[in-house]
């Protein structure tokens, strides 16, 4: 779980992120499958934006520790 | 060997054995013609113009007409493309009364139905398989005769694996229907700036089909090196097959450029996931050139722009 900053929203489909916690930048892949979240109401993936703070669960990558997919994103305000 | 950000790599083996030792030097049969070396950034002190091509269709071209739509015309006696349910859910559902946050304001996009004319064939649906088998889209486009432009996040993904297994290439296409059929890419190219750094000022890539057929008939971008000055508040263009609308239609929308940096400029030109690669281009005097390639929204939105070593990788790699 990481919990850090959109940096950056890439617009392939699904999304891709960069996201910056406090000590690491991380690329996340988003799945057909995200559950995406604000104040616990699902939201489209399309509400993502640069500057918001989110909670990622997902799956790192074997070969890269700072590449992972996302199964949960919950957009923290 | 220290590489410039610019210097290309590709798909077929040089960059994985590279990043297994980075003291060795490396060999790759496809060094671009320059990198950005040293000096960074390169000044742009001229506008740099290559010219594009509107091909030459098959059997000549359906007259456009009001009403008439060409697809059936064109998919006659051809195996009727079907859909399967896994590209179908790539199509988002948003929550009623949700503007997605990439489409600045008010959503203006308006479909291309005719995209079988210049410049709409062109413009390319990518379906990918990455590296982890999954599938994902973006949007490419022809600048070459068997050369398509997209974003290097599109053909090397960090969070699925790095290099795509396969991108078909689909112009033109609208709906169900593939006016000139498809073709399937498995040489990728992009550069050390993306591959190896992730920095989103270096975010392109191209597909190199395995030959001409598609691309001498569909034709192919020009495309531009602008200063500072020509790029600033030039009205340009976007389409792309945007993941919030009907599986496989291509969605047009325009603005001008508000802002401009050494590698990227900016817009509030509406785009959605999907759109990611497709041209930004400008219209002027008749012509078409791509001045950037779609990457980011956040609304403005923004492309990687090209410079003269994005101007000469593209070069480079159109003529492969």
């Amino acid at each position: 779980m990481i919990d850090g900053k959109i940096v950056s929203v890439m617009e392939s489909w699904p999304l891709q992120l960069i996201v910056e916690t406090a000590t690491d930048r991380y690329n996340v892949l988003l799945l057909l499958e995200t559950m995406i979240t604000r104040r616990g109401v699902k939201i489209s993936a399309g509400e993502l934006n640069p500057s918001l703070r989110v909670l990622i669960k997902g799956h790192r990558s074997s070969e890269n520790q700072f590449a992972m997919t996302a199964q949960q994103i919950e957009i923290l305000e | 060997m220290v590489k410039g950000k610019h210097e290309s790599v590709s798909s077929e083996g040089g960059l994985k054995k590279e990043m297994e030792d980075e003291n060795e030097e490396k060999k790759d049969l496809h060094e671009p013609v320059s990198g950005e070396g040293e000096a960074y950034p390169p000044e742009i002190g001229q506008d740099q113009v290559a010219e594009g091509f509107e091909g030459k269709p098959e059997h000549g071209e359906i007259e456009a007409l009001t009403g008439f739509d060409p697809s059936h015309a064109l998919t006659e006696g051809t195996p009727t493309p079907f859909l399967t349910e896994e590209l179908l859910s790539l199509q988002e559902v948003h929550p009623e009364g949700a503007p997605p946050e990439t489409v600045c304001g008010h959503d203006d996009r308006v479909q291309v139905t005719n995209t079988t004319a210049i410049p709409w064939r062109w413009i390319c649906q990518l379906i990918i398989t990455m590296a982890n088998g999954g599938t994902s889209r973006c949007t490419g486009w022809f600048f070459g005769r068997k050369a398509v432009m997209t974003a290097g996040h599109c053909v090397y993904m960090r969070g699925a694996g790095g290099w795509a297994r396969r991108i078909e290439i689909i112009p033109g296409m609208n709906g169900a229907s593939r006016p000139f059929g498809s073709q399937i890419g498995t040489s990728f190219r992009s550069v050390v700036g993306w591959v190896s750094d992730g920095d989103p000022n270096y975010d392109y890539g191209a597909i190199i089909l395995p030959d001409n057929t598609l691309g001498d008939r569909v034709g192919y971008f020009g495309f531009a090196s602008l200063t500072d000055a020509s790029l600033q508040n030039l009205l340009v263009n976007n389409s792309g097959y945007a993941g919030d609308k009907p599986f496989g239609t291509q969605w047009f929308n325009a603005g001008r450029i508000t802002s401009v940096t050494a590698r990227k400029f900016y817009y509030m030109i509406d785009t959605y996931g999907g759109h990611s690669g497709s041209s930004v281009w400008r219209f002027q005097d008749n012509q078409r050139h791509a001045l950037g390639i779609h990457a980011y929204g956040g609304c403005p939105n923004s492309a990687t722009r090209i410079i003269p070593p994005v101007f000469n990788n593209m070069l480079a790699w159109r003529s492969l």
